[in-house]
């Protein structure tokens, strides 16, 4: 017989495994199915591909490092002043052919997919094609295969339609997508290789490198909606995380309730001692207690809202994450689009130097992007969409009370709040209003609701509830892990010893395994979005792979902030959300265990 | 549209011909990929010929003698790979070296770099380009009887085709200077013998100045000449009827030229222009790294990207060619550093160190770190590095570097001999700094640390750093990504000061007794006691700072020592230490014939009233008050 403690070790690492493995990758998993061997095929190639551009990711470091040979490290036009930026001649063809696996895996996926998905589609793949053949072209004259990449680009979109139309066996539809991904990316990549290293031309390695280099900070905009997604998903896994350790904690302390209560107050002491720290190391900390209290104002209306907007709903922490799951992926796309016009301008700019030689829309995409370039301009929009959001929550909502509505309704409060912050209070002095100032007036919450637990116990003598604890250790763990910030950020910092790269890499490489729930997908038009998902990720992990091997200021600018973005927006709406949810809760008048309240689990 | 489920074409019966497409599908694919990567490796770096064995990669000296055997010059030769150096030289040779170059299919280029030191302190640094191919080894650019390099048409045969012993070949023709008849040539030439894998060329040279030539100073020139040429050492031996030179070590190489004058200082006419354009890039790509001034040479240091070369110009004036280059392997990323030998600081005039015991520090993509005398470009060492150097360093006295790799590596070099004094490794790096000691100091997101040469940590911190170290009053200092600026003490302890509690510190930089730290779109002026002297209003994203050594004992006063502060858009903007503005500049960022406008990547320097920038033009110097 195996001792108790023992099966219940046992019973945790169990959980473990199945929570942050097992169960998400089970759910996750590409099966290809409904597409025969070309859909298995096509998905190998891009999961390889993704495992390829994933490799990169993790050893950047060292590739970026590497000596690899006379010739071919260049440099690239994207870098800060005093620090350039270095690029491995070989990571040249690397982008190009997994651009060509982009390609030749969304198109499949497009031929089938829904309408929408395969619109979005062809446009995110359309980008690098036009990029790279654009660039190209202009380099016929010394290098025939770029004679091809441009035509084939500008038909692209034509025979996705006109395959989306037939319908043809996926044996056909990937025999097409290989034969257009072959004509649009790879007379391109060989054309711009063979035309700036002619021995007539000036420049050589470096005048590729700093092509290359344009084309991935202009496709930069295409990583922005992940890796936004990417600093939300911080919070999520953070309360992944919590629950685990909650549910762990529970089973462990089996029938004894107050081993729960000792764990609770340790945590607590720890939490306050820490936050009394925090707030007395302050340069000011009369300016962390004022914004103390304007979060508290913000977590008491937050909590008004929510009870309002899901009047009736009974809801659960897991449905507040799965209505954060819904709502979010349009709100990130909101909260960056206006990164998307100068973008788009600068692709046709491309487009109109290739093909009239002329350079209009040069100087008006030069323009556009200066003027969308100020601090104010991301502020304002920000404000705009936060506006728009709570306007139409309020309208969902009034018609019909729903967890998504609640979630959009403080997201958009976040981002007014935030912004409108960001904006009008000096930075220097102030600090920006992160999930560090919601982590600190979790604790008070935590506290004050535990003093009136204290006050009930001193009349009843009895312990709180069983739910009372575990949403309180769950409240302190989380805020705890928000507050910590760096393994929600980078959890795999201690297994595989890389750095600095873990809230993008975390969310774009982890998430993509581990959400989704591809494994549900049936059917062709099933496989044709997984296929989409899956060219996506290799797309995004490409060009972080790229922007890590290059240098930590290019990673920075094109994804970093973005993920940052994501963590103070998206992040602390779910924080918010969580908050508005359990804080009722925790500030309930007590209702004591009863006396034979006795096991903490249910196992 | 939209049906579920199993699709036409995947049931039993076609099977096979599913099994076909979908494989040719994925191979076709994949074949599609390794072209791409197969055809860009083969035209980045292509196979060498045969002939390019004899190439050398790495520094060589040599040592002449007069056939009475008094030491008539020293040479340092600097030998690398690739065409990147015709971008640097005159349009006429760059192009004459693609047209060597381009007319063999299998062709390896190859520069080597010579300088010369002459007793009486004149030198000279001459590229000399080869192709080596089928057809042999040509060299299309050459040495002659001026201080200049020559284009030689047709280029010279150095090697035929099929060397072998008894070989013979003959060549005659001309050779110019940016368009300037300076010589006829005329060469017969013999391969003698071999020695092992060497071989021993003879030859009859003869060289007759023109009209023009004599004008530029060229001279006639004939001599039989015997040279011989060993694998990867080049040409080791030359033995001719004025005399011998011969390969030696660099210890051989400087104490051959014990009895040398200093190398003399390049003068020119200083400019008066307000905007002098010193150095003219051919591609219209802005510097990869700040300029490197030393006023007591009158010398600016300036990196070329696309021609990977690193050239010292007269710092104070424009002339028609460098004083120096020194080839990369690739382009160089991090800025020069200046070094000092063992023993410079006392022995001459002014507590100014000496000529001979300054070095110009450079280290290249490849990893390759060169150390050379900065009036000459004179090579004293050549290392090379393993990882992709990321950022060198000087200490305060001079006398040891530090150069950081792109994996966090850091090594303290004696900047006498190259030599290892102190390593250590740091995650995420960021910068690095040479303290006393010689103490090797390392900064990156993960903490700051800091050994001695004895292995001992004399500094430890693990607040992530964003900018710096950097020295200032003998202390170092750190930026973090909470907007603070940090001094290191012993043992850990760091002091703060926040200069932003919102944005990362993006630089940091720092001379005599001002910090300069950039955050948020301000620059915030400190003293070594962290006390704020100014806050400026200032997006600059890189920083310079210099500080004059004193005239007198009253010490350095703040209004002599300069902040430079330079935008992404070629906007300068300099200040006094005080913080007091003292002028603005706009470097140009857009190049000739381009369509769009660069980014400034560079930092500018300012000296007194003289601003030098690395810039898409080439390296401009700034003098006056501007606007």
């Amino acid at each position: 017989m195996i001792a108790r403690p023992v099966r219940r070790l046992r019973i945790v690492a169990l959980d473990l495994w199945r929570t942050f493995f097992a169960d998400p990758v089970r759910a996750n998993v590409i099966r290809a199915r409904g597409g025969g061997l070309a859909g298995v095929t096509t998905i190998a190639v891009g999961l390889l591909a993704f495992a390829i551009a994933a490799l990169g990711v993790i050893y950047a470091d060292r590739f970026g490092a590497a000596i690899v040979g006379e010739g071919a490290a260049t440099l690239g036009k994207a870098s800060r002043p005093g620090r350039p930026v270095g690029i491995p001649a070989l990571a040249y063809p690397a982008l190009a052919a997994l651009l060509l696996a982009v390609v030749f895996v969304g198109t499949f996926g497009a031929v089938y997919a829904r309408r929408l998905t395969a619109v979005l589609a062809v446009g995110m793949m359309w980008l690098p094609m036009v990029l790279l053949s654009g660039f190209a072209w202009s380099l016929r004259a010394s290098a025939w295969p770029a004679w091809i990449g441009l035509p084939a680009s500008l038909l692209y979109p034509l025979a996705v339609v006109g395959l989306r139309a037939w319908r043809p066996a996926p044996v056909i539809a990937q025999a097409a997508a290989a034969l257009l991904a072959l004509a649009t990316i790879t007379p391109a990549a060989i054309g711009q290789a063979i035309a700036y290293t002619a021995p007539g031309t000036a420049g050589g390695p470096a005048l590729l490198g700093a092509s290359v280099e344009q084309i991935v900070t202009l496709l930069g905009g295409l990583v922005a909606p992940v890796a936004v997604l990417a600093g939300a998903g911080s919070v999520s896994f953070g309360r992944t995380v919590t629950d685990f350790l909650a549910r762990s904690v529970r089973r462990l302390a089996g029938r004894r309730l107050w081993a729960m209560v000792v764990v609770l107050a340790v945590l607590l002491t720890w939490r306050l001692m820490a936050t009394v720290v925090d707030i007395a190391s302050a340069d000011s900390p009369l300016r962390v207690l004022v914004k103390a209290v304007l979060v508290a104002a913000i977590i008491a209306a937050a909590t008004r809202w929510w009870a309002w907007a899901t009047r009736g709903f009974d809801e659960s922490p897991d449905e507040v994450e799965a209505g954060a799951g819904v709502a979010a992926t349009p709100v990130a796309l909101l909260a960056v689009a206006f990164v998307f016009p100068p973008m788009i301008v600068l692709v046709l700019a491309f487009a109109e130097i290739a093909l009239l030689d002329s350079q209009h829309l040069v100087t008006l995409g030069g323009r556009l992007a200066d003027a969308l370039g100020h601090a104010w301009v991301g502020a304002s929009w920000g404000a705009l969409v936060g506006t728009a959001l709570m306007a139409f929550a309020s309208w969902a909502a009034r018609r019909r009370a729903s967890v998504v509505a609640a979630w959009l309704g403080l997201a958009g409060l976040v981002m007014v709040v935030t912004m409108a912050w960001n904006t009008a209070v000096p930075g220097a002095d102030w600090g920006a209003l992160s999930t560090r100032d919601y982590a600190r007036v979790a604790v008070l919450i935590v506290i004050a609701g535990a003093i009136r637990q204290a006050g009930g116990w001193g009349r009843t003598r009895r312990l709180p509830t069983a739910t009372w604890l575990t949403t309180a250790f769950t409240v302190m763990a989380l805020t705890a892990l928000v507050a910590q910030g760096t393994f929600l950020e980078d959890p795999f910092r201690p297994l595989l010893g890389f750095t600095g790269i873990g809230l993008v890499f975390f969310g774009v490489v982890w998430g993509f395994l581990t959400s989704g729930a591809h494994a549900r997908a049936t059917g062709l038009p099933g496989l044709g979005r997984a296929a989409i998902v899956l060219s996506y990720a290799v797309l995004t992990t490409t060009l972080i792979a790229w922007t890590y091997a290059t240098g930590a200021d290019a990673a920075g600018g094109l994804s970093g902030d973005f993920a940052t973005v994501g963590k103070n927006m998206l992040g602390v709406t779910l924080l918010l959300s969580l908050l508005a949810v359990w804080t009722p809760a925790l500030l309930a008048r007590p209702t004591p265990a009863p006396p034979e309240a006795g096991s903490l689990t249910r196992e | 549209m939209g049906g579920e489920g199993e699709a036409p074409g995947t049931s039993a019966r076609p099977y096979r011909a599913g099994l076909v497409g979908a494989l040719a599908s994925v191979l076709a694919v994949l074949l599609g990929a390794g072209a791409i990567v197969g055809v860009t490796r083969a035209r980045v770096a292509p196979a060498d010929p045969p002939t390019a064995r004899f190439f050398a990669d790495s520094a060589r000296w040599a040592v002449a003698k007069s056939a009475s055997g008094t030491v008539t010059n020293v040479q340092s030769q600097v030998g690398t790979r690739g065409l990147a150096i015709a971008d640097a030289l005159p349009p006429t040779m760059g192009a004459a070296v693609r047209t060597t170059f381009a007319a063999h299919p299998d062709a390896a280029a190859w520069t080597n770099t010579t300088t010369i030191l002459f007793p009486d302190g004149q030198h000279a640094n001459i590229p000399e380009v080869f192709v080596a191919s089928a057809a042999g080894i040509e060299q299309p650019i050459g040495a002659g009887t001026i201080p200049l390099p020559l284009s030689y048409e047709p280029a010279l045969q150095v090697l035929p085709a099929d060397p072998h012993v008894g070989a013979t070949w003959s060549q005659e023709g001309r050779a110019t200077y940016a368009g300037l008849d300076v010589l006829a040539y005329r060469m017969a030439n013999t391969i003698a013998r071999a020695d092992k894998d060497c071989l021993v060329v003879a030859s009859d040279a003869r060289l007759t100045a023109t009209d023009q030539g004599r004008e530029l100073g060229a001279r006639d020139y004939a001599e039989h000449i015997e040279t011989t040429y060993c694998p990867g050492a080049w040409a080791t031996t030359t033995i001719a009827d004025s005399g011998t030179t011969t390969t030696v070590t660099s210890a051989v190489a400087q104490a051959s030229r014990a009895d040398f004058a200093d190398p003399l200082i390049t003068e020119a006419e200083p400019a008066t222009d307000a905007e002098t354009l010193l150095y003219e890039r051919n591609s219209p790509f802005p510097g990869t790294a700040d300029p490197l001034i030393i006023s007591a040479d009158n010398l600016a240091v300036d990196l070329d990207e696309t021609s990977q070369v690193a050239s010292g110009v007269v710092a104070g004036s424009r002339m028609a060619f460098p004083i120096w280059r020194l080839p990369g392997e690739g382009p160089v990323l991090a800025a020069p550093v200046l070094a000092l030998a063992e023993g410079s600081l006392s022995g001459r005039a002014g507590g100014e160190p000496g000529a001979t015991q300054r070095r110009v520090v450079i280290a290249d993509t490849h990893g390759m770190v060169t150390a050379l005398e900065p009036r000459s470009g004179f090579v004293l060492w050549q290392r090379r590095l393993d990882r992709l150097p990321m950022q060198l360093a000087a200490g305060p006295d001079g006398r040891a570097i530090a150069v950081l790799d792109r994996t966090g590596h850091g090594r303290l070099l004696d900047a006498d001999t190259g030599n290892e004094i102190a390593d250590a490794t740091i995650a995420d790096p960021v910068g690095v700094a040479v303290a006393a000691g010689p103490t090797l100091v390392l900064a990156g997101a993960s903490g700051t640390v800091g050994v001695t040469g004895g292995g001992g940590t004399a500094y430890g911190s693990d607040t992530g750093v964003t900018a710096g170290p950097v020295l200032a009053a003998g202390q170092v200092f750190i930026g973090t990504d909470e907007g603070r600026v940090g001094v290191l003490g012993a043992a850990g302890a760091v002091r703060w000061m926040r200069i932003d509690d919102w944005r990362p510190v993006e630089a940091l930089a720092a001379a005599g007794e001002r910090i300069v730290a950039a955050a948020n779109g301000r620059l915030t002026v400190l003293d070594p006691s962290l006390s704020v002297i100014a806050r400026l209003a200032d997006d600059a994203t890189t920083l310079t700072v210099s500080a004059p050594t004193p005239a007198d004992e009253r010490g350095l006063a703040a209004t002599d020592v300069r902040i430079t502060a330079t935008s992404t858009d070629g906007t300068l903007r300099v200040y006094d230490g005080t913080g007091a503005p003292l002028r603005t500049l706009q470097t140009p960022i857009r190049g000739p014939g381009s369509i769009a406008d660069a980014t400034q990547r560079a930092a500018a320097v300012s000296i007194g009233d003289v601003t030098w920038v690395s810039g898409v033009t080439g390296l401009v110097r700034f003098a006056g008050a501007g606007r």
